[in-house]
Order: C-alpha cells, then sequence, then structure tokens
C-alpha cells in the first residue's frame, strides 16, 4: 500500500475500517456515493490528483491477491472505485465500470454488482440529460420534447431554425 | 485526466485463473428466474467489521456468527442458500410472489418483511418478522422483532425493527406480506 498516492492509501484505510452492512447493490452505491473517503476519492479524480495510471496500478494490486474461491481482501475497494468513477466521462473510467460489471465472479463480489448499478445510473443520467438538451437547445420557448427521436435530432432542427 | 489511449482490459485476465462463480436456480412463482449467486465464506476482515457493528448493538440477539453463502435477501427469498443482489431482482419476486405492502391500520405478523429503503426509494435490506413485544404486560405490542442477515458476509441477528445499522442512510422502512388483505 505504500506506494500507492495519498488518496489512494486515505481510501483505503478508511474503507478497511468502514462496515457496510448493505446486500442491495443499489444501496451499497447510495451509501458509497455519501461516504466522505469515496467523495474525497472523486474529487482526487476530478483535480488530477489520482490519474490514470494511478487506478491502473491500484486495480493490478488489488487483483494481485486473486485467488480462486477466496473473497478478495479489497473487493469492495473495486465497488468504491467504480462509484468515485460514476460522474467520470473517459474511456478508462468506461472501461472499468463496463468490465467490472460484466464479471459474474462470487471472488470480487461487491464489485460486479455495484459496477452493474453504476451503469444503470449512468445510463439514466445520460438519458436524463439528453431530455434536458432537448429541451434547452430549443429556440423560442418550444417546450415539447416528443418531437424528437434523439439528441442529435434535436441538434440538427436546432442547427437549421 | 488524460486518457492513455491504449485497451489494456483492467480485467481480461481473471477468467483463466478459475474463478468460482456458483449459483443456483431460484425462480418466482411464475416461473421468472431470479439472478443469485453463493457468497464464499467469510474472511478475517468480514468478521472483524461484523464485530464492530454488533458492539454498537448490544439489543441485539445473535443466531449465527459471520457467515458467506447468504444476504439478506437470500435469507428471506432463498431459504439461506445464495445471495441475491440487484433490486431489479428483488422487485420481480415482490411482483410475481404477490407481496404488497402493509397498509398503515394492518399490524405487521411473523413472517412478513420489513424493508429498509434509501431515501432515494433503493433498496437497502429485508428482514424476517418473528415476533410481536409487549414491552407492557397485557398491553397492544409496542415492539416489532425481526431477522437479518445483514449482508453476504456478517451474522444473523433477531433485532427490533428500529435498532439497525444503516443510520447514516437514514433510510425508511415499510412492511411487505403475502397474506391476502382483510386476513
Amino acid at each position: 500500500m505504500i506506494n500507492h498516492p495519498i488518496p489512494i492509501r486515505a481510501l483505503l484505510e478508511h474503507l478497511d475500517g468502514t462496515p457496510f452492512p448493505i446486500s442491495s447493490s443499489d444501496g451499497l452505491r447510495y451509501a458509497l456515493r455519501r461516504n466522505a473517503a469515496v467523495q474525497s476519492f472523486a474529487e482526487s479524480i476530478r483535480s488530477g490528483a489520482v490519474e490514470e495510471s494511478d487506478i491502473r496500478s491500484l486495480v493490478n494490486w488489488i487483483l494481485a491477491d486473486f485467488r480462486a474461491g477466496a473473497r478478495l481482501k479489497y473487493a469492495l475497494e473495486l465497488a468504491a472505485l467504480a462509484v468515485a468513477l460514476e460522474g467520470w466521462h473517459t474511456l478508462y473510467s468506461d472501461e472499468y465500470i463496463n468490465e467490472l460489471a460484466e464479471l459474474r465472479l462470487s471472488e470480487l463480489e461487491p464489485g460486479p454488482s455495484v459496477a452493474r448499478a453504476v451503469r444503470k445510473a449512468r445510463s439514466g443520467d445520460a438519458q436524463q440529460s439528453e431530455k434536458s438538451i432537448r429541451f434547452t437547445l430549443l429556440p423560442g420557448g418550444v417546450k415539447r420534447s416528443s418531437h424528437f427521436a434523439s439528441l442529435s435530432d434535436a441538434v440538427s432542427i436546432y442547427a437549421s431554425a | 485526466m488524460p486518457a492513455l489511449g491504449h485497451t489494456q482490459m483492467m480485467f481480461g485476465h481473471l477468467p483463466l485463473l478459475k474463478p468460482a462463480a456458483r449459483s443456483i436456480r431460484v425462480d418466482t412463482h411464475t416461473g421468472n428466474a431470479v439472478e443469485n449467486d453463493i457468497a464464499l465464506a467469510v474472511d478475517d476482515r468480514g468478521r472483524r467489521l461484523y464485530e464492530a457493528v454488533r458492539q454498537k448493538h448490544p439489543g441485539w440477539k445473535n443466531r449465527r456468527k459471520a457467515a458467506g453463502v447468504y444476504n439478506c435477501f437470500g435469507l428471506a427469498f432463498a431459504s439461506r442458500r445464495t445471495s441475491i443482489r440487484e433490486d431489479v431482482e428483488v422487485e420481480k419476486i415482490r411482483t410475481d410472489d404477490g407481496y404488497r405492502k402493509l397498509k398503515m391500520h394492518e399490524r405487521p405478523a411473523p413472517g412478513d418483511l420489513v424493508v429498509y429503503k434509501t431515501p432515494t426509494g433503493a433498496l437497502i435490506h429485508v428482514a424476517l418478522v418473528t415476533r410481536l413485544e409487549r414491552l407492557i404486560p397485557g398491553a397492544e405490542p409496542t415492539a416489532t422483532m425481526a431477522l437479518s442477515k445483514w449482508n453476504d458476509h456478517f451474522g444473523e441477528d433477531e433485532h427490533e425493527v428500529h435498532d439497525h445499522p444503516f443510520g447514516e442512510q437514514e433510510p425508511t422502512f415499510e412492511f411487505w406480506t403475502d397474506r391476502p388483505l382483510h386476513t
């Protein structure tokens, strides 16, 4: 753990002593989102204090403990990482969340199931922001969004208005 | 944070390590399959955290030490055989198996479920109502006791429904039953 950047060490140390007695992946996502250490770590990602290479190193370090048939020591941290990356839309955050969500490995739980909850929430956010753009892009105070089948429809109509 | 621009898979090598994903067949009453996985044995970290939580709840009566295999949904819906993790699976069970939310005037009964939710409506936990306790002899029952398996690596405890470890999540709770209305 000693070679990790400070924000990663802080996250690991905090989670190691914090119980999450929650069975549901949506409920656990909710709890992790409200956790101060996870919020601080997400801010470290946004500010650049933690970089993609740090995340990849962390994942490699966590997975180095993988043993078939045994609970991964830092499986909760995989879930926390997915939650911290939820609002960060990059190729590698997509890769992390999608790859973890696709796994059906008991060793990694609750990582994969929380990643699926994160992926579902991101999908909902994307649909919500698309709806929002449909409204905000429209000239002339047009309120109905049902004219547009997609974001690109809305943009093209706006451009031609 | 700039992307590195390569596509090295973070988890791609794991299937080569012969992981131990195991599930059993769980169907709803109407035959819809319920996704599940059998949780692995509890480790030292799980035992330590469970004991830390238990120390904050002296009123809990322990039924089972920290253990793997099942979580709260597995206790309530799959006879302690496996873990069910996703809200959508629980919703499938609730609908197909005919659970309904108790009305305000209805009293819970042993065998009903107490369901804890976040303020946003996500499930946190489900517990099995075990008994109604009279704190004053002869008076109406004032405490509802329930049995919980807190997650897939904690133990089982009987507790009063308000005596739960979810304080930070500011949960609400409601009762579900499979009993018909007006019985």
